[in-house]
């Protein structure tokens, strides 16, 4: 059965630890930079994703760091994370070239 | 991990107050994560969070208690409690519910009008009665296949259902100024949505035993009884609006749900517990309820204060001093249970 595909917040988290691992405020600033400030996630959205990814082995965590007092987490992909990325990528581009396509065919729509 | 090492500005302990609507699991695994992410991402100027960063912080924390309660990671007690209840509550209601309505059409007492009223009632009742029980019977099964989101929609479906029909069979009956919410039995809707959250019935059965059984049968009975009593006009509603012994067993019965809930918590936490279970199922119409919407709705509507008495106020203040009680021996048991993380100061 394919997977059914990823909400955007998520394919932007996964975005931005394709990059590397990341703390959680790093995340957040990455996906407003990636989506041109379109998405901002807050924080109860962020660990709520983060949560549902680690327990489904998407992210995992990389590792943990006292910066000011403060607890500093850093998550990573897994490589099961890699391929789920990749797939939705390769699911959104596939979707973009049709679209792309048929636009061109038939600029106006009608 | 808790750490409080930094000293906490008003922003920060506002901001921990937003957390407290996480589960304490949640909160020990992201809270100080989370507090640091929220700081930073605040104007250093800004002395309180805005409203859509706390209507986002509330949004999460439901969503991780639903995701715990559905997941079942986290406190197994809780959700063990849920399992029972999912039990009890319609067995007990249905058994109430079918022995009140057939004394009720078999039976013509001096306290017509009084029948009369809960003739109708009953007829309401069985019938949600009926679809709760058809929803514990088919979520599970559908559980069991794996189907979480259809258990849950059919749970909600089925609440949605009830309510309706309530509503619809009310106007029907047009019997008097009810409000429909009266109907919906909160007893059954803390029972269906048990169901959503628990492991199922099927845990449940396993949890009660047979002590649990043979307690669940007395309370039936004691249910039934006490119903009895209320249709025969033995305790009788004070519809003058004076304090009776109707107002002392209708505030039991409003609360009962939670109270039920509570008690239930503490004799799989304790082992005390299962004696002050079997006390308490004796009089069995503590675990009945159908009142507690009305009820809070009564409290808020301001008519009700013009009309009410101070002695009606009066005579739900022990049910909620038994009720604080248990719920704080329950938090106790649990924060003895919780293990201690090396390093936390929490």
């Amino acid at each position: 059965m394919p997977r059914s595909s990823i909400q955007e917040p998520t394919f932007l988290i996964l975005t931005a630890l394709a990059a590397g691992p990341q703390h959680g405020y790093g995340i957040m600033t990455d996906v407003a930079q990636i989506s041109g400030d379109r998405v901002k996630l807050r924080a109860g959205t962020l660990y709520a994703a983060l949560d549902r990814l680690r327990a489904d082995g998407i992210v995992d965590v990389d590792r943990e760091e006292i910066v000011d007092s403060r607890l500093r987490r850093y998550y990573k992909l897994t490589q099961t994370g890699a391929a789920v990325l990749a797939e939705e990528a390769s699911r959104m581009t596939a979707n973009a070239k049709v679209a792309t396509t048929r636009l061109r065919t038939n600029p106006a729509g009608a | 991990m808790t750490m409080t090492l930094a000293p906490q500005t008003t922003l920060e302990r506002r901001y921990r107050r937003l957390l407290a609507c996480y589960p304490a699991a949640y909160r020990t695994e992201y809270g100080e994560e989370m507090i640091g992410v929220l700081l930073a991402s605040t104007p250093a100027d800004q002395d309180r969070p805005t409203k859509a960063a706390a209507f986002d912080l509330i949004g999460g924390g439901l969503r991780a208690w639903f995701r715990l309660l559905r997941t079942g990671d986290g406190d197994s007690p809780w959700r063990n409690t849920l399992a029972v209840y999912s039990v009890i509550a319609p067995v007990l209601v249905f058994i109430t519910m079918a022995g009140a309505y057939v004394m009720s059409s078999t039976r013509t007492t001096k306290f017509d009008t009084l029948a009369y009223s809960y003739n109708n009632r009953f007829n309401e009742l069985l019938v949600i009665s009926a679809i709760a029980l058809t929803a514990t019977v088919f979520c599970p099964l559908l559980a069991r296949r794996g189907r979480t989101a259809a258990r849950t929609a059919t749970t909600i479906a089925a609440i949605a259902v009830a309510s309706v029909v309530a509503v619809i069979v009310q106007m029907l009956a047009d019997h008097g100024p009810y409000s429909w919410l009266d109907y919906l039995s909160s007893m059954l809707t803390i029972g269906v949505v048990a169901v959503i959250a628990s492991p199922g019935p099927g845990r449940g059965w396993q949890l009660l035993g047979r002590k649990g059984l043979i307690i669940l049968i007395s309370t039936a009975a004691a249910l039934a009884a006490s119903a009895a009593l209320h249709l025969a006009g033995l305790v009788q509603r004070p519809f003058n609006g004076s304090p009776s012994l109707w107002n002392l067993a209708n505030s039991v019965d409003a609360i009962a749900p939670i109270l039920g809930v509570a008690l239930i918590a503490v004799t799989l936490r304790w082992p005390a517990g299962g004696r002050l279970f079997a006390l308490f199922a004796i009089p069995g119409y503590l675990l009945a309820g159908d009142n507690a919407v009305s009820w809070v709705a009564s409290y808020v509507d301001p008519m009700y204060w013009r009309s009410g008495s101070l002695e009606t106020v009066v005579a739900y203040l022990p049910v909620a001093v038994i009720v604080a009680l248990i719920v704080a021996a329950a938090w106790r048991s649990g924060r003895r249970r919780r293990p201690r993380i090396p390093g936390s100061t929490g």
